[in-house]
């Protein structure tokens, strides 16, 4: 049953042929398979062929999760290198597979490190990234800075 | 309700709209689309911007080549009555195929498990935007709106680094005050204290610092940061700052009109005005205030509670002929400072007061009685006044020997060092309350190490490793203390010793105080700046 191959389809229809636990690792598909219906191509139409081979490099790498200690800890630097090969637009464009193919540990992990990403960004480089207006008027702009006037800043240590 | 996912049963519920004659129309949800393909979108609101722009064009432009190929019904799904549901479907004169149904009460959503609470926007609960692909009932894709993955990711970025998410639009804003938000932030929170860090609030040369302390073996301390005035404008120096579940009230150094309640963990301040206060005799000096901060216990949430501020004045001790007395409490909900008719018959002696559960409390003698500290006393912020004078297990003679630090905002300790021989007690409550403590000895500690009595102690406690953390100053003399240091003391005596460094102020104690991170909003003022409160 494990070896048998499934072949998922893009948006822009590259074809990606993976072992069916692997295309078990996105949960829409394996609900597919569950419901009897004997598939062996499914189509998902809101992913590209580069962003899914992504997901699918993702989901090869964590197609059995080991519990010990040093597998863990292998799998979290592979998945910290995996991350860094992307940009903050092709992040985006992952959380948005990760969430449609409901890939549960990649998506902890895109929205991780979406979140680190934008921690340092300005409103506006936020807004840019997220194409979000923004709606404030200058006074309510200025009440949520002064709500906000006092932080600890990590920079300026102490002397100890 | 968990919110409805792939391979789910749609839940049966009754929806209504209004059909072409105009008639009002109920029908349950599983009677229209057992044994059919049907997709189920839902929006937050009739006529608004996005909604009505974005999502429900697309569906109605497609329409058409889902209805030939696939889809036997497509339904827009809105917690809205569905006169408006109708009206808002008939703006689409293109629309053929689109049905436009009403979730009037929100109960359906509900049952979907996809609301989405507005009310901070006028609103009431609505449904998200979602789209579902219901096939025989059951759901073969759902997409439920990617607000949800903003929700998500900002809810991943620290804290400290929420001013920017902050301001990028109204909606990431009120994602902050969302409690599954606040949840989620506390959950990690609790997380990181397993890890047996504690974190501590540390005043040193008029600067707050925010501090993790490991205690073991290898005690040491890390900064996590230093309380900074994000508008660069002007930095400000405390003099006294205190902490209340997660609050923080700071004194200024250099500025008595005014005083700051702080919660850092959610970055939220909020200034308040004291009143002037004019005293008979024309003292024209600072007037140094005692000051402490408390909760009104009686409201249910946490995170609800609203904060109050006792500060007063009582120089019974340098003028016992004719004392200045005042007492003032600054309530938070209605903004205003009441004066509270106080008659001690007790001093208070301890610098500075400690407040756990809500309500503060200070070491203090009988008022007319030269003695040594036997007591506290407790200011009861419920009831607003203070309480009986409550048994210390020791006598201290002044308040350089006893001082008071709060365990996991649950108990009290105390710390006694006799005069004498410099020995030195800690004893922790096992019951606290208003009018009612009692307590056990937590260690006693020979003080054969010791050279000298600790000066000016700011401490506090680990239960688990039985050890005193000690804030003091040392230096050659007794007269000539230069240096910042804690020690950490355990029975056996000193285990270790930290120095912290040489204020440039030798006149600022470094202090210490627990720090516990909460959810609890300030409540901001409404409207522009109030008027000055005078009396």
């Amino acid at each position: 049953m494990s070896s048998n191959k499934i072949v998922l389809t893009s948006s822009d229809g590259e074809s990606f042929e993976v072992e069916e636990v692997v295309a078990r690792k996105l949960q829409i598909v394996g609900h597919m398979l569950e419901d009897d219906c004997v598939i062996n191509e499914i189509p998902l139409q809101n992913v590209t062929g580069d962003i899914l081979s992504m997901v699918i490099e993702y989901c090869k790498t964590h197609v059995d999760e080991e519990e010990s200690e040093e597998a863990q800890t292998k799998l979290k630097t592979w998945d910290e290198e995996f991350m860094k090969k992307f940009d903050i637009k092709t992040l985006l464009q992952i959380i948005l597979a990760a969430n449609y193919l409901n890939v549960k540990g990649l998506l902890d992990l895109v929205s991780q490190t979406i979140a680190d990403t934008i921690k340092d960004y300005t409103p506006e480089q936020i807004r840019e990234v997220f194409g979000v207006e923004n709606d404030y008027t200058e006074e309510e702009e200025a009440e949520v800075r002064k709500e906000n006037a006092w932080a600890f800043d990590e920079a300026d240590t102490p002397k100890p | 309700m968990a919110p409805i996912a792939v391979g789910d049963v749609v839940p049966d519920g009754t929806i209504s709209f209004v059909d072409d004659n105009d008639q009002l129309q109920t029908a349950s949800v599983h009677s229209l689309a057992a044994g059919k393909k049907v997709i189920l979108f839902g929006v937050p609101g009739a006529f608004t911007p996005t909604c009505s722009m974005k999502h429900v064009p697309g569906f109605i432009e497609k329409a058409e080549e889902l209805k030939s190929n696939y889809v036997d019904e497509i339904i827009c799904f809105s917690v809205n009555d569905p006169f408006v549901m109708k009206a808002w479907g008939k703006t689409y004169a293109e629309n053929k195929h689109v049905k436009f149904v009403a979730d009037g009460s929100g109960k359906y959503t509900h049952l979907l498990g996809l609301e989405l609470d507005l009310k901070d926007k006028g609103h009431g609960v609505r449904s998200k935007s979602f789209a579902l692909l219901i096939d025989n009932l059951k759901v073969i894709v759902a997409k439920v709106e990617s607000g949800d993955l903003v929700e998500r990711i900002v809810s991943m970025v620290p804290l400290k680094f929420m001013r920017s998410v902050r301001l990028t639009c109204k909606r990431w804003n009120g994602l902050f005050k969302s409690r599954s938000f606040m949840k989620m932030h506390i959950d990690k929170e609790a997380a990181a204290r397993e890890l047996g860090e504690t974190r501590m609030i540390v005043m040193m040369d008029y600067n707050v610092y925010l501090m993790g302390i490991v205690v073991n073996e290898n005690t040491s301390t890390e900064s996590l940061g230093k309380l900074t005035c994000l508008d660069d404008s002007e930095q400000v120096k405390i003099s006294q700052v205190f902490h209340c579940d997660g609050l923080l009230l700071c004194i200024l150094k250099d500025d008595d009109t005014k005083i700051v309640v702080w919660n850092p963990y959610l970055g939220q301040t909020r200034w308040i005005q004291t009143r002037k206060y004019y005293r008979a005799g024309g003292w024209k000096g600072r007037d140094i205030y005692m000051y402490a901060l408390g909760f009104k216990n009686n409201s249910k949430s946490r995170s609800c509670r609203s904060p109050k501020i006792l500060r007063f004045i009582d120089d019974f001790k340098l003028r016992p002929e004719n004392p200045a007395l005042r007492y003032e409490i600054y309530d938070f909900d209605s903004d205003l400072w009441t004066t509270l008719d106080v008659s001690p018959h007790w001093r208070i002696m301890s610098q500075r007061g400690l407040s756990i559960k809500g309500n503060t409390y200070w070491g203090a003698v009988e008022r007319n009685e030269y003695a040594p500290i036997s007591h506290i006393i407790c200011f009861d912020f419920t009831r607003e006044r203070f309480g009986p004078l409550l048994p210390l297990p020791f006598s201290a003679w002044g308040a350089e020997f006893a001082s008071l630090s709060s365990v996991r905002e649950e108990k009290i300790a105390a710390l006694f060092q006799t005069s004498e021989t410099f020995k030195f007690e800690i004893w922790i409550t096992t019951k606290i309350e208003a009018e009612n403590v009692s307590w056990s000895r937590f260690f006693t500690m020979d003080t054969s190490y010791l050279d000298s009595k600790l000066s000016y102690k700011s401490f506090f406690i680990d239960e688990e490793k039985k050890v005193a953390v000690v804030f003091e100053k040392e230096g050659k003399t007794i007269c000539d203390l230069t240096h910042d240091t804690i020690n950490i003391i355990g029975e056996d005596g000193c285990i270790m010793k930290l120095e912290l460094g040489e204020p440039a102020d030798k006149n600022c104690w470094p202090l210490v105080c627990s720090y516990v991170p909460s959810v609890v909003q300030i409540k901001l003022h409404k409207g522009g700046k109030r008027k000055e409160q005078s009396d």
